[in-house]
């Protein structure tokens, strides 16, 4: 086995608390060679978990935003073909483009997060953050680049690239647009991230992101009113970690103390307007 | 038998299990989760469980499945023979799915339950097995309907057309700006008319599966399900019919793809011209709008034979319910096939 991902590593930018089957699921996808897929509640903790596994195994971190009008070959490489013409249109005219050559096809083609951790002499963490967002045809594209054989064609540029060490790739989904196609799921490491429920659990996190915390007994009371909040049933949206750590950081930052009054900062935790009318009735 | 074998076996065996439940597997996840336990997983019970839902598991329903799964197999079967921390991997080398335990066993010791048994399934045809309880899947419903495509190029001019900027810029001598062309849209619009009640009622909760998909699914422009009962003539805003909804056929264009479920009287097997006459009357009309119509019976085509269903499907194109129908059907409503 190579490098192991064990979730413990301190002096992360970003801190993580992983449970012992995220930690197993990171670890198969690494030993497999597999896409990691994870799903879960919007701000449980999906898109931090790359950055976090990368710092780990002390290796890059390449982040892939997907929007809707994304398509799966931006991932590998962009091609400026406009540049190139306009370029040449220069040339024409005695004016030398700097740095870039039009004779040479390969000065206008960018690699994207995936080409880029293809060609890097080590394995990288790529991360495709919201794939659910993108067109219903985007999963399927990236197949063949996900598993073997992991190459890919530059038609403008004759080159083929195949992957020198095959990244971990940790890709979230939120189900927007339903569920991925079957032959994509097929391929991944399934791990559903479920929100840490337990009071122990929540404190865990608060503690790694607020080291110089205020009173242990003061921020436990919040939590439990935090969880009170998330177990109330009439609540539409549900606040996420992010949120809660958002709102740990408001209340530390002008040293709250814990009381039964009001929540405060509702403005964190509240985000439909329904439940927002109704924010009296949760505290 | 050493454990490697052993939990190999029991893999394999809930990997077929799995397989005749409806999960989509190819042998590349069995062979993965084998590669898994040679890198040194866990060979216990509770690893090989996580193992297969990580690896077989698609989503929380599905690993809720695999959790019943493994509390059913983890009933004991016989109760002697097995020392006690050894899992029970003693699978068949022909896995079976976990049947209930059989008469003469699992009765020793406590008081158990005594077992239930269903009488024996009719025999089936060569290759043709019961796969789910529905006659088509959810899942299969959202593929049929991602395939409802009708691509119109009305979008925002944003895609570049790089073979005409540069035939434009070989045509006049110099660049000037990028040619683009507009982004395809889908502009398929859907109308469900469900039929509801009587001989229907077995049928209900397919067809609010068959509404669901099709409102949840985002390439569709437009998506509009109406009910009615029986008769193609009154159609209400809810499957309990209680609001009805304003006429119909104003709201239909020739984008417009027109899905009927109906038994088309199948289920009571009865010839009414009256059904006939008022359905033909019915598709007649939405034929001035659009051309694209179809229609479900979830009857059996067997079962069409002399009835009002076998006339109604002379003049609209009628399929069976079933993954192969709901094909068809889709293709209807995109225009092929007819």
């Amino acid at each position: 086995m190579t490098k192991s991902y064990t979730g413990k590593k301190d002096g992360a930018p970003n801190p993580y608390i992983a449970t012992g089957e995220l930690i197993d699921a990171v670890n198969l996808a690494l030993d497999l060679e597999r896409p990691l897929l994870l799903e879960g509640e919007p701000g449980c903790g999906k898109t931090t978990l790359a950055a976090n596994v990368a710092f780990e195994l002390n290796t890059k971190y390449r982040p892939w935003l997907v929007r809707s009008s994304s398509k799966a070959q931006d991932g590998l490489y962009t091609y400026d073909a406009i540049l190139r013409l306009h370029d040449v249109h220069l040339d024409q005219h005695g004016r030398k483009p700097d740095k870039r050559d039009p004779a040479n096809p390969r000065d206008y083609r960018k690699f994207g997060p995936l080409g880029e951790a293809f060609e890097a002499d080590q394995r990288e963490v790529v991360l495709i953050d919201e794939i659910d967002k993108a067109d219903l045809d985007f999963p399927n594209d990236l197949l063949a680049v996900l598993e073997k054989p992991r190459t890919f064609d530059i038609p403008y540029t004759g080159e083929s690239i195949t992957a020198k060490h095959p990244p971990l790739v940790i890709i979230t989904s939120n189900k927007e647009k339903g569920d991925l196609p079957a032959p994509f799921l097929r391929r991944c490491v399934y791990y559903y991230l479920p929100f840490p429920e337990s009071e122990e659990g929540l404190f865990r996190i608060v503690a790694a992101h607020f080291p110089q915390q205020p009173q242990e007994s003061e921020v436990r009371k919040w939590i439990r009113r935090f969880l009170k909040l998330r177990s109330a049933t009439t609540l539409r949206r549900k606040p996420g970690t992010s949120e809660m750590i958002d709102w740990f950081t408001a209340l530390f930052r002008n040293g709250k103390a814990a009381d039964d009054g009001p929540l405060p900062y509702p403005e964190l935790l509240f985000k439909v307007r329904e439940d927002w009318q109704r924010r009296n009735e949760f505290a | 038998m050493n454990s490697h074998d052993a939990a190999v076996r029991r893999l394999t065996s809930l990997f077929y299990t799995l397989r005749r439940r409806g999960f989509e597997l190819g042998i590349g996840e069995l062979l993965d989760a084998i590669r898994a336990l040679e890198l040194g997983w866990a060979h216990d019970e509770p690893g090989l469980k996580k193992l297969a839902s990580l690896l077989f598991c698609h989503s929380p329903e599905e690993q809720y499945q695999l959790e019943l799964l493994s509390m059913e197999t983890a009933r004991p079967r016989t109760g002697p023979a097995e020392g006690p921390g050894q899992p029970q991997a003693e699978a068949q080398p022909t896995p079976d799915p976990p049947v209930q335990p059989s008469p003469t066993a699992g009765t020793q010791g406590e008081l158990t339950p005594i077992p239930v048994k269903t009488p024996p399934a009719p025999a089936l045809p060569f290759g043709e097995r019961p796969q789910t309880y529905w006659p088509i899947t959810q899942r299969a419903m959202a593929y049929g309907w991602r395939r409802l495509r009708r691509p119109v190029a009305d979008g925002p001019a944003d895609v570049l057309d790089l073979d005409a900027t540069v035939s434009r810029a070989v045509h006049d001598g110099f660049f000037l700006q990028p040619a683009y062309t507009r982004r395809v849209r889908n502009h398929a619009r859907l109308t469900l008319l469900l039929d509801m009640n009587g001989s229907m009622a077995p049928f209900h909760s397919f067809c609010r599966d068959l509404a669901a998909t099709a409102t949840a699914e985002p390439t569709l422009e437009e998506v509009a399900v109406f009910y009615f009962h029986n008769l193609p003539e009154a159609f209400y805003l809810d499957r309990y019919l209680t609001r009805p909804a304003g006429p119909l056929l104003p709201a239909i264009e020739p984008d417009t793809s027109i899905l009927v479920v109906s038994d088309a009287g199948a289920a009571r097997g009865h010839h009414r011209s009256q059904r006939v006459r008022a359905t033909n009357e019915f598709v007649t009309a939405c034929r001035r709008h659009t051309p694209l119509m179809a229609w479900l019976n979830p009857l059996p085509r067997e079962r069409w034979n002399g009835n009002s269903a076998s006339a109604i499907s002379q003049f609209v194109p009628m399929r069976q319910l079933d993954d192969e129908g709901f094909r068809h059907a889709v293709d209807l409503l995109r225009g092929y096939g007819k």
